[in-house]
């Protein structure tokens, strides 16, 4: 049945052992990866706490992370692994450039509100 | 009777130069057009190139005039420039006159247009067509032209500089226009013209530009006359339509117009198609606004607000017969159209006795003048709906004279006495010291236009007319109008006389008194009266008037010149030209005078009819006595009415000071006649009531649309972008997250294309 | 707590509207949608046809088992497969461990002296599979960290001149900027100036003076 197939194939993936993953399997990753990612998109698009906002942006990072892993596993390589080590290091390189900027962002305004630094009439 | 027969045999024998000759004429139909036909098919050569002189001397006056208005210049140079050139160009339509052989050419200056597609071709060039009606026509514009810019040297003279320059400008102006008018080679030419002079006319009349009035009157010649042109434009475009050229010597000797004519000689119109016919209407319009013909003549009368020598030429002599001379010229045009010329004679008729009637009743010499002028034309273009242009002609020629002449002794006397032209204000001039001379060719001048029997040209001139109004079947009727119209043409015209000229000296001066510093500042109105002199005229203006009273008098001659052939030297001009035309009815009533036979129908334009008689005599010696005898009543009941006591007054009149006279009392008990008669019977009031105003309404029914219709869609046009931008500004709002969401929806549309394409593509589920 | 402490301490009744209310709610959620539906259909729509991999399980594993003998030594001797002095044996030219996954059998190798001295291979052993022990798998992790090192080893590098630069950007950034006076500032330029001075031969050398 479809569900004891489901349930064997987690049982064998927490075994450690490289087992083909299926597309019924891989879905729920993917599922899950794209609703984390729009979860961040909308946050990102709503808050107005830019430290908020930032965290958003990570979790799409991590969205995107979950979504290549799943895919490397589906591969059976470990470059999908391997690349969310990178994109990992690259996503902290980036908080810290972006915490740095919104500091100085705070400083000028005094407030962390992205709307503070609405000076156009539009 | 006796006294019948006797009076019968005398006016025979005086009338003889008015009567056709034997041989010539055959009396029927047939004969008559090819005669007419005969003159059309002559060939027309190439003429000597010295005749451009006549065209172009002028027009080098004009430049050098507005040469001398640009050097400011301020002496009297521009008046014998003008004067020098115009009797140049005289001399050459002279040496023309006197070496024109017989048959007609043209004088080309230089191509205009001269278009040809396939076998059709459009060709208006700048030449010039001479034949006998052009040289008649070039004598008198050419010599009135150079009499009254003499005239106007000394009577513009208080207004030397720019005034003066601009004044012989626009005079050089004219005349060039005017000969392009008259010897244009093709219709073209001949529209050319009519604007130039319209336009000359606008600039003179409007001469005095700081005076509304005369601004005003400006406008209106000018209005009037566009109206009138744009059926002459019309008749033109339908020529072109129709005969497939406006080249004269190509449009006379057009074989269909040759058929219409042959058609139309005996009656017969049935066959002549509506679109040749509406030409002659078209073009007939385009003569009633040029030679102020009802209803277009409301312009002539306020025209006067011009200075005199721009009245005398062109509002008497020279630019109100170039409708005359359109008709003549295109005689062949309107005998082919069945209801042209019977309208063109009742106009004339009903103008003619129009204007008399308003012209009994004003005051202002210079407006009874021009009344009579208007009359006077009427005359001219009934003459040519009766079919004798050579009478139309002759009533031409001698009016130019004689109206010219009265022109400037009225201006004359508005010069001399600061600018007073009331009748009720003057009396007695012709005594005063200095005016003898515009005494006495004032009264030529008025004998001339009343038509005192013998003695005036104009008598046998208005007689020619006259009497085919009789001979031409079914114009009876227009005959006793004119009649009537003549004998109060003697009464007006002799009204002035009597008023003005005789009697106990009286003078106040009109309003320009008070422009000129004479005396020194006196506010006192009475003291002026007292302390006014007039001031006589120079040798400028009574040389002219000498010569022009002269010329009105020897041109009595020209009836009796070539009398046996034609009627006269200006039959023997008109005959061998486009005008040309002999009336059966006139060949059909002469051959049965002559013959002392009874008459007979006879077939002819108006129909297969009889010609008329006066009172069972022929026509021209029943004519001498009723007009003759018409005119010397009208003078006598000028005389009684106006004439002062004493010989002055021929013994009948009561006048005893200037501003009252016997005719006052009967004014008043006439009833509201004479006060609408005075008002001009309220024409331009209707007129402005009926066109006018429902234009200005229109206009500003027009000036509310476009401000706000036509504006507003403009401003529509300038608001879009603004609509625009209020749309597209908020997305540069300045808000982070605004512009994060437009970057992800673009994202979200780009991947949707791209799914739904490849989903599509591939036809996965 | 960042977020709560995002006003400055003077509007502290901002505290709780800051973030009450949201920005672009509509487009937001409706992109967001928008976008899951997408990737979901693309998921159930392609993620079908994604081609086979090529590599079997069993490959998979032994890839990286060959690599480890190290690894395979220390699962056999925890497995108690080993006896003194054995370990997995290594192929002589590649130095890979010479381990048969899908047939479950390893090479053991004695390591001694031999006469001479030298190491030398003494005897060999073949486990069968009935030996084969069951923790004997390639675990995630070497595999991860195999393919990073041996696959990707620039991506280290990279990775770490990332973190440098943004080390240097963020301390760049965030300093506290102080103004100085005019006069200050050129002392303190003649100052950082002195401390390099040239002298006769052209050698550099740090100035003893100290500001």
């Amino acid at each position: 049945m479809h569900s004891m197939q489901m349930f064997e194939s987690f049982q064998l993936a927490q075994l450690a052992f490289p087992a083909e993953m299926s597309a019924s399997v891989l879905a729920p990753y993917l599922f899950v990866s794209a609703a984390m990612f729009a979860i961040g998109l909308i946050g990102f698009l709503t808050r107005k706490n830019m430290i908020i906002m930032f965290l958003c942006t990570e979790l799409m990072f991590q969205a995107a992370g979950l979504a290549l892993i799943a895919f490397g596993r589906h591969h059976l390589g470990s470059d999908g692994q391997t690349f969310v080590i990178f994109v990992l290091c690259v996503a902290a390189a980036e908080a810290a450039m972006a915490l740095a900027l919104v500091v100085l962002l705070f400083r000028h305004r005094e407030s962390l509100s992205a709307s503070a630094w609405k000076e156009l009439n539009g | 009777m006796m006294t019948t027969s006797l009076l019968t045999n005398l006016t025979h024998t005086l009338a003889s130069p008015l009567m056709l000759a034997g041989e010539g004429s055959g009396g029927h139909g047939g004969h008559a057009a090819s005669d007419n036909l005969a003159m059309l098919n002559e060939h027309v050569g190439t003429g000597p190139k010295w005749v451009l002189l006549i065209v172009f001397l002028p027009l080098l006056g004009f430049v050098l005039n507005a040469i001398y208005a640009a050097i400011s210049n301020k002496s009297k140079l521009p008046a014998w420039t003008t004067i020098v050139l115009l009797a140049g160009a005289f001399a050459a339509t002279l040496t023309m006159f006197l070496q024109y052989e017989g048959t007609p050419y043209t004088v080309h200056a230089f191509d205009w247009f001269n278009l040809h597609y396939g076998d059709k071709s459009f060709v208006a060039n700048f030449s010039f067509y001479i034949d006998r009606l052009t040289i008649l026509w070039m004598l008198f514009v050419t010599g009135l032209a150079t009499m009254i810019a003499l005239y106007a040297s000394e009577y513009m003279s208080h207004d030397v500089g720019l005034g003066y320059c601009r004044f012989f400008a626009a005079f050089g102006l004219f005349v060039f226009s005017m000969s392009c008018l008259v010897m244009g080679d093709n219709m073209l030419m001949l529209y050319l013209g009519w604007e130039g002079v319209g336009l000359c006319s606008y600039l003179l009349i409007g001469y005095f530009y700081k005076k509304p009035s005369a601004v005003a009157a400006a406008k209106k010649a000018f209005i009037v006359n566009r109206i009138g042109d744009l059926g002459l434009a019309l008749g033109v475009y339908l020529t072109f339509v129709h005969f497939g050229t406006i080249q004269y010597a190509e449009l006379f000797s057009n074989e269909t117009l040759h058929q219409y004519m042959n058609a139309a000689a005996v009656g017969d119109f049935s066959h002549i198609p509506a679109q040749a016919q509406w030409i002659a209407l078209l073009m007939m319009v385009g003569a009633f606004g040029k030679s102020a013909q009802f209803p277009l003549y409301v312009w002539l009368p306020d025209a006067m607000e011009g200075p005199t020598p721009v009245s005398a030429l062109i509002h008497a002599a020279t630019m109100v017969t170039a409708g005359v001379y359109l008709i003549a010229r295109f005689y062949p045009v309107f005998l082919v159209s069945e209801n042209a010329l019977p309208i063109v004679a009742w106009i004339g008729t009903i103008t003619a006795i129009l204007a008399a009637t308003i012209g009994m009743a004003q005051f202002d010499i210079k407006r009874i003048m021009a009344y009579s002028t208007v009359s006077q034309l009427g005359y001219m273009f009934a003459g040519l709906g009766l079919l004798t242009t050579t009478g139309a002609a002759f009533h031409v020629l001698t009016h130019a004279f004689f109206k010219a002449l009265l022109f400037l002794a009225c201006g004359a006397v508005m010069h001399g006495f600061a600018g007073q032209l009331d009748l009720r204000k003057l009396s007695g001039v012709a005594w005063m010291k200095g005016w003898g001379i515009v005494g006495i060719t004032m009264l030529v001048g008025c004998m001339n236009l009343a038509g005192l029997p013998y003695i005036t040209s104009g008598f046998y001139s208005k007689d020619m007319i006259l009497a085919e109004a009789f001979i031409t079947p079914g114009y009876q009727l227009i005959g006793w109008i004119l009649v009537f119209t003549a004998i109060l043409t003697a009464y007006y015209t002799f009204r002035v006389y009597f008023r003005v000229f005789l009697g106990p000296q009286h003078a106040e001066p009109g309003d320009e008194h008070d422009d000129h510093d004479d005396h020194a500042g006196d506010a006192d109105h009475g003291d002026h009266a007292s302390h006014f002199h007039p001031h006589a005229p120079g040798w400028a203006i009574n040389t002219v008037l000498i010569v022009l009273a002269c010329a009105s008098m020897l041109s009595i001659s020209l009836a009796y010149i070539q009398k046996d052939e034609h009627h006269g030297w200006v039959g023997s001009m008109v005959a061998e030209s486009s005008a040309s035309f002999h009336s059966p009815y006139a060949e059909a009533a002469h051959h049965a005078h002559v013959e002392h036979t009874e008459m007979h129908a006879v077939a002819g334009p108006v129909g297969n009819l009889t010609p008329g008689t006066v009172f069972g005599m022929d026509a021209h010696q029943g004519m001498i006595l009723v007009s003759g005898l018409g005119a010397i009543f009208g003078v006598l009941v000028a005389a009684y009415f106006h004439g002062p006591k004493g010989w002055q007054g021929l013994f009948i009149g009561g006048r005893t000071e200037a501003g009252t006279c016997r005719m006052d009392a009967i004014a008043k008990r006439a009833g509201p006649l004479p006060r609408w008669a005075e008002n001009k019977w309220y024409v331009d009031e209707i007129y402005q009531m009926i066109f006018v105003g429902p234009l200005r309404l229109l206009s500003h029914i027009f000036h509310w649309i476009d401000k706000l219709l036509l504006d507003g869609l403009v401003n529509l046009f300038g608001f879009l972008p603004r609509v625009f931008a209020w749309i597209i500004r908020p997305s540069q709002s300045g808000v982070l997250q605004g512009y994060a969401v437009s970057m992800a929806g673009g994202l979200a549309i780009l991947l949707f294309v791209v799914i739904v394409i490849v989903m599509r593509a591939g036809g996965a589920a | 707590m960042l977020a709560t402490q995002a006003p400055t301490g003077e509007d502290d009744d901002e505290l709780g509207e800051v973030d009450a209310v949201a920005r672009e709610p509509m487009l937001a959620c409706a992109i967001g949608f928008v976008l899951v539906g997408l990737m979901t259909s693309a998921m159930f729509g392609g993620v079908g046809q994604l081609p086979k991999n090529h590599i079997s399980e069993a490959q998979a594993s032994s890839a990286v088992l060959e690599h480890l003998p190290r690894k395979v030594d220390k699962i056999l001797d925890r497995a108690g497969l080993l006896e003194d002095g054995w370990r997995a044996a290594r192929d002589p030219i590649t130095g890979l461990a010479m381990i048969d996954v899908d047939a479950q059998t390893i090479e053991l190798e004695l390591i001694g002296e031999d006469d001479h001295g030298h190491e030398a291979v003494l005897s060999t052993r073949t486990l069968g599979p009935d030996e084969w022990p069951e923790s004997m798998v390639g675990e995630n992790l070497d595999r991860l960290g195999f393919n990073l090192l041996n696959d990707h080893p620039m991506m280290i590098e990279v990775a770490g001149i990332i973190l440098l630069m943004a080390m240097l950007g963020a301390t760049v950034l965030a300093r506290k900027h102080t103004e100085l006076e005019e006069a200050l500032k050129a002392a303190q330029a003649r100052k950082l100036g002195s401390m390099f001075e040239d002298d006769e031969h052209g050698v550099t050398h740090a100035s003893g003076r100290n500001g």
